[in-house]
């Protein structure tokens, strides 16, 4: 294989892995060359398939992946040497100041369906939501300039233990009935033949000491919607450090923000979590624009109904202002409740003494909630589990 | 074998593949490494395995997933009632514990599941680990030295290498993020639904004898409902179901009476069969006039402007 040809495919992962922040390892790396040299590099479509099936690991990479590979691989014949590409180096992306990675993202992926028009899940919203989330926007840019999204948000490390204490006290409080798992335990149903056999052997084969296996109860996973639109600005530092906590504590859980768009934020969290640096970037109009919550529910409930199991627990934090159709709401959140183990809804605005549930949006989901609660009495979720987990 | 072997080959029984897909097989095969496939339900993922088997003329070992399943039903479990008999047998020939112990911890005492069975087959079989997903994250650990090294650890034996190496598939429906542990030691592949083109060709192909102008209906309307924000978007997996029924009935085109008596094939919710109908006048195009209007070739241009939601992504 030409040295060409091999730096060039060192310097494409690299550059998904420092632009796109794939999850290249150097095993990855040299499957691709071992790859490129089974099938050969004749025909463009064949090695981009090959690339893609051995660089990328998750869904969200196809599309970033053939972006990437239609801009790195311009025109030039993929053996020869790419002059700019060839000469970014690790050290020379380090350096980079983070804006210029951030410029350096594709085109948004709203911009990508419009041109090439594929794909409406990309946004999330179908073709006439999108008119419609338009339309909203450019009157959110006419009558309030200062409630254009921004792009990043950063979560306060003041009371963020307090934070995790409600996280892990959630966690480990919840419980939605028995497993299927059999685990070891003193007066499970099931025998453990395994465990009283090797018990057996020091009393020369008669068992004598029983052991038993049962279902252990069990932990639900979570789904966190957070409301990240301006009529929430004063709550969400304290919205975000609660998906942080939660997020950070089990693998269980997924954390969703929303304004005019919708986002998984999970991953962004767990890094966070990691980096000890809180702050959340790219977030796009899923963070600070105007709230539309029937229809980012809905959007969720298609993109991601997988995660609807009745396992899951979902937790919504809102204050409940949409903007949007109300039925669409209504009709999201019944299919929520219908797939889930139950919904949980904090309120900021709950705690404050005389509120009641008077907007409209609010008032047409309460109905599919199971517990309704102010932020500063989350650990009312818990009794969620209740339902139940005291049954078994 | 190369490329267009396996396109042709998948074809013969009836899958049709396209060059995206025959190349992930291929790299599959050749770098004798997992193939980890995602996709929305119905396209398809699971009959991949089940033809490659086929193609390879070699064994399907299937295991399907599910909440609580643990090592002992997957990789293996050792034979109770033999070990106690033998227990039993040796209780006085005053041998030690060790001695016995090693006796009933042997290979033939061992119960192979699904996993083990996989990799000690003469022949390379086709493994399939169905809808991994909705196994517990616990055992997505179990996997990881399966998948890495062809290897599993028996703590009383050692370990069992791979005798022959068998070609993994993994599904998953994405009811949860698969760990990166497990993603890193696979490779990926993205089944979306089919474009009208592709799934005209899968009708075709797994109907043979159908009208080219139905099929040609089917595909487009497909497409549409594709398109809409069903509570439980129809894959080609309902689209052949509909397809064989509509053949079945001996209609040759798709009109609005046999679309009212035959979505139950496509919708399977309540809701979206009541969505469906509020969508009346932006479908009518689609179909037929019923008697013996005829259709200029071709369905109109859509109008749902976005298009499909073919790459369902994200």
């Amino acid at each position: 294989m030409s040295e060409d040809l091999a730096s060039n495919v060192v310097a494409f992962a690299a550059a998904l892995r420092e632009r796109h922040e794939f999850g290249i390892v150097p095993g990855q790396t040299h499957d691709a060359l071992r790859a490129l040299e089974l099938l050969g590099i004749s025909e463009r479509s064949r090695v981009r398939a090959a690339l893609r099936t051995v660089l990328c690991n998750k869904p969200e990479e196809v599309a970033l992946f053939d972006d990437e590979f239609e801009t790195f691989f311009s025109n030039t014949p993929l053996g020869v040497v790419q002059p700019h590409h060839a000469r970014r180096t690790r050290a020379d992306a380090n350096d980079a100041p983070p804006e210029q990675s951030e410029a350096a993202e594709p085109r948004p992926p709203d911009a990508r369906s419009r041109d090439d028009g594929e794909a409406s899940s990309q946004t999330g919203f179908e073709p006439h939501e999108q008119s419609l989330a338009e339309a909203w926007m450019s009157m959110q840019a006419r009558y309030s300039p200062a409630a254009a999204p921004r792009d990043s948000a950063t979560i306060p490390e003041f009371g963020l233990d307090a934070a995790q204490a409600e996280a892990n006290r959630l966690v480990t409080r919840v419980r939605l009935g028995r497993s299927l798992r059999w685990t070891p335990q003193l007066r499970g149903r099931r025998f453990d033949l395994r465990r009283t056999l090797r018990a057996s052997l020091q009393t020369g084969g008669d068992a004598i000491v029983l052991h038993r296996l049962g279902h252990p109860l069990r932990n639900p996973r979570f789904v966190v919607l957070l409301d990240g639109s301006r009529s929430m600005e004063e709550y969400a530092g304290r919205m975000l450090q609660f998906g942080l906590a939660l997020c950070r504590r089990t693998r269980r859980a997924d954390a969703f923000l929303f304004s005019t768009k919708l986002r998984d934020v999970t991953r962004d969290l767990r890094e966070a979590a990691l980096r000890g640096s809180y702050k959340l970037t790219g977030l796009g109009e899923a963070w600070g624009g105007g709230t539309r919550i029937g229809a980012n529910l809905s959007a969720f409930v298609r993109r991601f109904g997988a995660r609807l199991t009745k396992q899951t627990f979902v937790i919504i934090f809102s204050d409940g202002l949409d903007v949007g159709d109300v039925t669409e709401l209504e009709r999201a959140m019944r299919e929520i409740g219908r797939r889930t183990a139950g919904i949980g809804w904090i309120n900021p605005h709950a705690g404050e003494p005389g509120y009641a549930p008077s907007v409209r949006g609010m008032q047409a989901a309460l109905r599919y909630v199971d517990v309704f609660t102010g932020i500063d009495d989350i650990g009312a979720l818990t009794v969620a589990g209740t339902r139940d987990g005291s049954a078994a | 074998m190369n490329l267009d072997r396996i396109a042709d080959r998948f074809a013969e029984r009836g899958y049709v593949a396209n060059e995206d897909f025959a190349t992930s097989f291929e790299l599959m095969l050749a770098l004798e490494k997992p193939l980890l496939i995602e996709g929305p339900a119905g396209v398809g993922k699971t009959e991949s395995a089940k033809v490659l088997a086929d193609v390879l003329e070699t064994k399907l070992i299937r295991l399907q997933c599910y909440e609580g399943l643990d090592a002992a039903s997957a990789l293996y479990e050792w034979n109770y009632p033999k070990q106690l008999l033998r227990i039993r047998l040796t209780e006085n020939d005053g041998s030690s514990t060790e001695v016995r112990e090693a006796q009933i911890f042997s290979e033939s005492f061992l119960l192979r599941r699904p996993l083990l069975e996989a990799i000690s087959q003469q022949r390379p079989p086709v493994l399939l680990i169905d809808e991994i997903d909705r196994a517990d994250e616990s055992f997505e650990a179990f996997l990881l030295e399966l998948l890495g090294e062809f290897q599993v650890t028996i703590p009383e034996i050692g370990t069992i290498r791979a005798t022959a190496r068998p070609a993994v598939i993994l599904t998953s429906n994405r009811s949860r993020d698969l760990s990166d542990a497990l993603r890193r030691r696979c490779l990926y592949m993205w089944i979306g639904y089919p474009s009208v083109e592709e799934e005209i060709a899968i009708l075709h192909s797994r109907l043979p004898g159908i009208n080219a102008r139905l099929a040609d209906q089917i595909a487009h309307f497909m497409e549409f409902l594709r398109a809409q924000p069903f509570q439980k978007v129809p894959g080609t997996a309902e689209s052949l179901d509909w397809a064989l029924a509509l053949v079945r009935l001996h209609r040759d085109e798709l009109d609005e009476r046999t679309l009212e008596q035959t979505a139950g094939c496509v919708l399977k919710v309540r809701e979206d069969w009541e969505l469906l109908r509020a969508m009346r006048g932006r479908y009518v195009g689609l179909l037929g006039a019923g008697d013996d209007s005829t259709i200029d070739d071709g369905p109109p241009e859509p109008d749902y402007g976005l298009g499909t939601v073919r790459a369902n992504i994200g």
